[in-house]
């Protein structure tokens, strides 16, 4: 039993401890926000976050998420920072076929608790770690800079 | 098998067991207790010295180790390429936030070929470089000048021979370029072999060239360094409480009174 907050409630999950935790939220916990994308931690799509860090959960074992706080997209703009990255998606109509971009929110977010400000090549290096394979990149990078400014 | 399902039991399967995770991090940290340092020989061979180091930097150079040794970015995989994301050292080794290297560097190995490989400390993801304040790196060198880097205290992290020994002998994330996961080269001696290639160097004076002074001591493990403090502190503190008692006992000191 692996026991968790997930956006703001605890859970408890009966299942393997090397489960990766991106099936123990889409089967388990039923949350299907977040994506599988390559599996291996690379493309991004599987981004949550875990006590405000950003996390690969297709490649992490739930084991090691005990006792944290995890959030997923599903629960993202349940905060200013989260709502004004949201808000700024829609504003710049950033998706194309929509698949990467929970996580591309996800880093987003987690780009801007840590830099209010984030130059262009902070923006860049921070969403690199995140593809797309529609190309939206210009949009998301300037929904990410509009966001910042909404929150500034 | 539907793709889905391909998928789940891929992702399934790309974890070990975190509790062996843990149990290697213990085991580490019982061993750094009881770890006992190479000395010095009364009769030490350079040459013998010389030829054991000549070894450990085939080790040193082979990408499990170097790819972290770096002066700034990491590298990644066999050949040593540019890591993907654009990671940064970080101030701790971690990464800067919000890329740091535990979004993708979990707690184990992943048994997929081209998923990030990962150790715990502690239960943690351990993965990491050295600081920023003392970056161990030794990217381009290689003979003499690697040797010095890897020995002198101002740059290999403040280690005495007796704590290089137990860094390369006993700590779980040099042990793990012997276990790096599917597709990941191994580096040219096996892990016995390199830690006798360690104590070789050390027994033979730990030389970098044909002409320096041999060493001539080990210096201290970090358990004895921390034990030495702790017992000056104790020494001290006990010096502090004589004191005291010995005031306490004397006889009360009195005002002559004013005629």
């Amino acid at each position: 039993m692996t026991s968790f907050k997930l956006n703001g409630k605890a859970v408890d999950v009966d299942v393997p401890a090397d489960t990766p935790v991106l099936w123990v939220l889409r089967d388990t916990l039923g949350l299907t926000g977040t994506k599988y994308g390559c599996g291996i931690a690379v493309c991004g799509a599987c981004t949550v976050h875990a006590n405000g860090q950003q996390l690969r959960s297709c490649v992490t074992p739930v084991s090691a998420i005990a006792g944290q706080h995890i959030t997923t997209i599903e629960a993202i703009a349940d905060d200013r920072i989260g709502r004004a990255v949201q808000e700024a998606w829609v504003r710049h109509d950033v998706v194309q076929c929509g698949y990467c971009q929970s996580g591309q929110v996800m880093s987003a977010v987690a780009l801007l608790r840590v830099k209010r400000r984030p130059s262009d090549a902070e923006i860049d290096q921070a969403m690199s770690a995140n593809i797309c394979r529609c190309g939206t990149y210009a949009r998301i990078h300037a929904a990410v800079k509009d966001a910042a400014r909404a929150i500034a | 098998m539907n793709p889905q399902q391909s998928g789940r039991a891929r992702a399934r399967a790309v974890v070990l067991s975190t509790a062996a995770a843990i149990c290697s991090a213990a085991a580490a940290a019982g061993a750094a207790d009881s770890f006992v340092p190479t000395r010095i020989a009364t009769k030490p061979d350079r040459d013998a010295g010389l030829q054991a180091f000549a070894q450990l930097e085939r080790v040193l150079l082979h990408p499990r180790c170097v790819n972290c040794h770096v002066p700034d970015a990491p590298l990644q995989g066999n050949n040593s390429r540019v890591h993907y994301p654009p990671i940064q050292r970080g101030v701790d080794g971690r990464g800067t936030a919000p890329l740091q290297c535990s979004v993708c560097h979990s707690t184990q190995n992943s048994s997929l070929l081209h998923a990030p490989p990962g150790l715990g400390t502690d239960g943690k993801p351990g993965w990491h470089m050295p600081p920023a304040n003392m970056k161990m790196s030794w990217l381009g060198l290689t003979g003499p000048a690697l040797c010095k880097v890897f020995r002198d205290p101002k740059s290999n992290g403040d280690r005495s021979l007796a704590a290089i020994e137990q860094h390369m002998i006993i700590d779980h994330l040099v042990a793990w370029g012997w276990n790096p996961g599917p597709g990941r080269t191994l580096p040219p001696l096996d892990k016995a072999a390199f830690d006798e290639q360690v104590r070789r160097w050390i027994q033979n004076g730990a030389p970098c060239d044909s002409s320096e002074p041999l060493r001539k001591s080990v210096g201290t493990t970090r358990a004895e360094a921390k034990r030495e403090a702790q017992q000056q502190q104790a020494t001290s503190d006990r010096a502090l409480v004589d004191g005291l008692r010995a005031l306490a006992a004397a006889p009360p000191r009195t005002h002559a009174t004013p005629r």
